[in-house]
């Protein structure tokens, strides 16, 4: 018996490897592209890099802007998780713990969105962002691209709160707190797991948009990595594709990296706000 | 008759504060959603290539010519393919995934790290890097198998008819996995000791402790995770794109593949939104039968 | 009850500032800074050709000091959707690139001007008639397309050709010299040549995604280029259809080479990117591809390789055409506030000034008449120049690129459905016509 159950787990253990390993490679391939030469990569995509030439990177960052690229992502995406944080915050307090009247049609009049296919959006939207005189401003990006995070940072954040007793805010408010303080005091810390969650998960999103960036920004010193990358893959022909790689490194490791520090917090919110129906 | 009315306005009065906090988010999604969103619906109603001003009011056309249009309803089961595939395939590896880390393994911090990032990649960059692992001529699954001596298997895997969307879905459940193993591990986590203690003093084994006990504390869970699957999946579209444009010959189309190209590569928004609102219509009523179907069951 | 209300405040602020950042960044959008005849001018421009780039426009503007342009680049496969936004919102820059299907479906909408008088007019240093510094087969190439898509006019001027187009063979010379091979001069030994690459293990040639239409109109300007010479309106008129003989010839042709698998198994779905990592690695024998993506290759190909070019032989044995010819377009917005300024960019873009002081441009052709290669490059340019030397076939022959979603459907639905069996020629042919009709 005991036999068996080590054996079984012994091939679980090897399965699970060699999964990991497949999880790993696409982005460890990129990342040793990142280094080789154009002629290294063309001539073999599975050799390893010689050396840790950082020519390519030099590329990406001067030729290619990934300067003002990587600038420009990073300022977007801090101000949409702002957004994002602060309104879902407090749309997810007041679903999961307020009286409200019509709160289940509220609830899916931000839900309904779950179903509503990008692209059709994206021409009208654009019309609305040039009549509201937003364009190439924050708000023309944080705006949309916190209405396309919010539905599943609602349905996260209000399962969350759902499974924090209703004594602890009572409490609070028997000890005279108004809503404010209750939230700025109470709920915030309580809610931060769950926050640091939504944080990767709606900065990811942020982050890696391209479609909406690349119609509705018209000013090129405004563009974002993810537009400036399909601008460095369609100059391949005077670049090269090896930058395109070094490019797409910078732009993929910041969120592992990212992940790799709030991990820890990342698995707790989701455990103390167990996701149930 | 009064006092309802009268409740009313004390139910109203008294939601105010919850209304206030809502309020920012409600107003942007009126703004940025509702607000173009009926503007698409007008333009569904008009023969319209994007240019100028809406002019040619062709009533409900678009809409029979989506409904008449073959690749729509190619697009549609494709996609129904993908959410079917993800599903099932998806979320019971992340759960099998889940279980193992749970049960305790060697390595844990390592393997919940590392299963983690196919999900932190972005789908373009997904896309790209698997279209060269399909690559027949360069790409390394096919040279694999010739090595291995099983060359007559190699495939142009995604430029066939009946290989591509399968070499999609693949890719697609890669990206997936992580995320269902991550919420289903986290909710696991959250069962109580005893729950299990109690059954393994009855001598249950793995298997029954697995089917008796911790599925069905899951199944709230997974009932959230298939909801949000049916929903992304929907709108799958980067990752289609980047790696074969839903082809070849609309063999890996997907409904957002097929409304994009609709709109942007065949400059026929009326058409593309036609199409949009119908695949929303049709999920609504999916949605809302399943619902109902709920309540009635509880 | 006060504390609510500031919380809303907030809100409502912070929708305000967040709105209110950045807004005051430059603007390039607003069209109504600086009227008219006003010193300093602000052009925009939209390319979506590397070779147009942000250098180029610096180089106009150090010229052109009282003119400022506003550069704005977007790839290829996303400017349909880009542009449908910039049009959708009448907000089209003075300057934008174009091409055949586009081109076309814009000057229908009224969106280009009309450059008729400025092409009688000088050129950008003034030495010369406009019309007259380019090669004249690629002025009539552009014309023709214009006249073709929307009929007798007045104009077939709404943008003039940048660069001319051409495609050749580019191959290794030493594997035609393991294999004993030589340059083909007519279809037979094309052919047998391909029957050779095969049995020795490679993909004998290229095709990818966005150029999958290549051959089928190679093959259409030898079939039915006597029947749509001696009546240019066939199709109009319903004298020719899609499912006439040479235009069914023209796709079992196509058909035939690739079901004798001359063509890369991944062709339907894969890029130009693939293409290149195939023939560096030695697994494509023959690119057919644009000078433009050239020197990328020439950089980066192994030093045992010699590389050459050749001009693909006629099918039907009548001398053969290139493709290609006025393929990149620029044109003035017809809603532009500076027009004489855009234009004056125009003329930059095509002219010796600009061509001999970019860098990057030393591989492509310019379609200048003023301006001459450099020898060692001209010889091993030599199939481009025979390719170009027996004239382009019109960009629209058999219309399947006479508007955007004719052509959408032709490239991504039914020539693959074609090839893979799923459908036969004659119901491409058939689903073609109907799609045809419709458009009129």
């Amino acid at each position: 018996m005991a036999k068996r159950k080590k054996i079984t787990n012994a091939i679980i253990f090897v399965v699970l490897l060699c999964y990991a390993c497949l999880s790993l490679y696409p982005l460890i391939w990129v990342i040793l592209q990142s280094f080789k030469t154009e002629t290294q990569f063309l001539q073999s995509i599975w050799s390893l890099p010689t050396s840790l030439r950082l020519d390519n990177y030099l590329v990406a960052f001067d030729k290619g802007n990934l300067s003002v690229y990587f600038l420009n992502t990073v300022r977007n995406t801090a101000a949409t998780l702002i957004v994002d944080l602060v309104f879902i915050t407090l749309a997810g307090f007041a679903f999961a713990k307020m009286k409200m009247k019509f709160k289940t049609f509220f609830f899916y009049f931000i839900l309904v969105n779950l179903l509503i296919p990008t692209p059709i959006i994206l021409l009208p939207m654009y019309l609305l962002i040039l009549d509201l005189g937003i364009q190439n401003t924050l708000a023309a990006i944080v705006f949309p691209y916190f209405q396309g995070f919010a539905p599943l940072g609602l349905i996260l954040i209000t399962n969350y709160l759902n499974s924090v007793p209703n004594e602890l805010i009572e409490s609070a408010r028997i000890d005279g707190c108004n809503l404010f303080q209750i939230l700025y005091k109470i709920v915030v810390p309580i809610a931060m797991p769950i926050l640091s969650t939504l944080a990767v998960l709606g900065g990811m999103s942020a982050w890696n948009e391209f479609m909406w960036a690349l119609i509705s920004i018209s000013d090129i010193s405004q563009y974002t990595l993810s537009v400036g990358i399909s601008i460095m893959r369609d100059k391949t022909s005077i670049l090269g594709y090896t930058p395109v790689f070094a490019a797409l490194s910078v732009s993929a490791i910041v969120f592992v990296v990212i992940y790799l520090f709030a991990q820890k917090t990342f698995v707790k919110s989701i455990t103390a706000g167990a996701v149930k129906g | 008759m009064q006092s309802t009315a009268k409740k009313f306005w004390i139910d109203i009065k008294q939601s105010i504060p919850a209304y206030l906090l809502i309020l920012p988010t409600i107003a942007v999604f009126v703004i940025f959603l509702y607000t173009p969103f009926i503007n698409a619906i007008r333009i569904s109603m008009y023969k319209y290539n994007g240019i100028g001003e809406l002019t040619d009011y062709v009533g409900l056309d678009n809409y029979l010519i989506v409904l008449k249009d073959p690749k729509f309803y190619e697009a549609f089961f494709n996609t129904f393919k993908l959410i079917g595939a993800d599903a099932i395939l998806s979320i019971s590896i992340g759960f099998f995934l889940a279980y193992v880390l749970y049960r305790g393994i060697p390595l844990k911090r390592f393997f919940s790290t590392s299963l983690f990032i196919p999900y932190l990649i972005s789908m373009v960059v997904i896309g790209s890097i698997w279209r060269i692992i399909y690559d027949p001529t360069i790409g390394p699954i096919n040279q694999l198998l010739q090595l291995i001596g099983l060359g007559e298997w190699a495939q142009p895997w995604l430029s066939q008819y009946e290989t591509s969307l399968p070499a999609i879905i693949l890719t697609w459940i890669w990206h997936t996995i992580p995320f269902n193993m991550l919420i289903i591990y986290a909710n696991v986590m959250t069962m109580p000791s005893d729950f299990i203690e109690a059954a393994e003093m009855d001598g249950a084994t793995s298997w029954q402790k697995l089917r008796y006990i911790i599925v069905p504390y899951l199944l709230p869970t997974l009932l959230v995770l298939l909801l949000l699957t049916v929903t992304t999946d929907l709108r799958a579209f980067d990752m289609v794109w980047v790696m074969t444009q839903g082809g070849p010959g609309g063999a890996s189309e997907v409904i957002t593949s097929y409304v994009y190209r609709k709109a942007f590569s065949s400059q026929n928004f009326g058409v593309a939104t036609a199409a949009s609102i119908i695949m929303m219509l049709i999920m609504l009523s999916i949605t809302l039968t399943s619902q109902f179907l709920n309540r009635k069951k509880a | 009850m006060n504390r609510k209300l500031l919380m809303m405040l907030t809100a409502v602020v912070l929708m305000i500032v967040l709105a209110g950042c950045g807004a005051n960044d430059k603007n390039g959008n607003n069209s109504s800074e600086a009227g008219t005849g006003d010193e300093n001018v602000t052009l925009r421009v939209l390319s979506t050709n590397p070779l147009v780039s942000e250098e180029s426009m610096q180089l106009f503007m150090d010229q052109n000091p009282n003119i400022k342009v506003t550069y704005e680049y977007v790839p290829s496969s996303d400017y349909s959707a880009k542009f449908a936004a910039l049009a959708a919102s009448n907000a089209i820059p003075d300057v934008i690139w174009t091409q055949a299907g586009y081109y076309t479906d814009q000057i229908k909408q009224n969106l280009l001007l009309d450059l008729s008088e400025e092409l009688n007019g000088q050129n950008y240093e003034g030495d010369a008639v406009w019309s007259e510094t380019f090669v004249p087969a690629l002025l009539e190439n552009s014309r023709g397309t214009v006249k073709k898509a929307l009929g007798e006019r007045d104009s077939y001027d709404y943008g003039v050709p940048f660069t001319m187009t051409t495609i050749a063979v580019l191959y290794d010379k030493s594997v035609y010299e393991q294999l004993g091979l030589e340059e083909p001069t007519s279809w037979e030994q094309f052919m047998s040549n391909n029957e050779a690459l095969k049995a020795a293990g490679y993909t004998p040639l290229s095709m990818h995604n966005n150029w999958i239409d290549w051959y089928p109109r190679l093959f259409w300007d030898q079939y039915c280029r006597a029947d749509l010479e001696s009546n240019p309106n066939a199709f109009d008129e319903g004298a020719m259809t899609f499912s006439s003989e040479c235009v069914q010839q023209g796709l079992t042709s196509f058909k035939e080479l690739w079901d004798k698998g001359y063509l890369p198994e991944n062709g339907i779905t894969a890029d130009l990117e693939t293409m290149q990592q195939m023939f560096v690695q030695g697994k494509l024998a023959q690119f057919l591809i644009a000078p433009d993506k050239l020197e990328y290759i020439m950089n980066n190909a192994p030093d045992n390789m010699s590389l050459a070019t050749y001009a693909l032989p006629g099918i039907a044995g009548i001398p053969s055409r290139s493709l290609g010819g006025s393929s990149n377009v620029f044109a003035v917005s017809a809603s532009s506030e500076h027009p004489e300024e855009a234009v004056q960019l125009l003329k930059f873009l095509t002219s010796k000034t600009h061509f001999t002081g970019i860098e990057a441009l030393k591989y492509s052709n310019s379609g200048l008449v003023n301006l001459e290669v450099e020898p060692e490059l001209a010889q091993f340019l030599a199939g481009f120049t025979n390719a170009a030397a027996g004239g382009f076939s019109p960009d629209i022959l058999v219309p399947t690129n006479i508007t955007t979603e004719i052509n959408t459907a032709f490239k991504t639905d039914l020539l693959p459905r074609y090839l893979m069996g799923r459908i036969d020629a004659n119901e491409l042919g058939e689903q073609l016509q109907a799609m045809y009709e419709q458009a009129k």
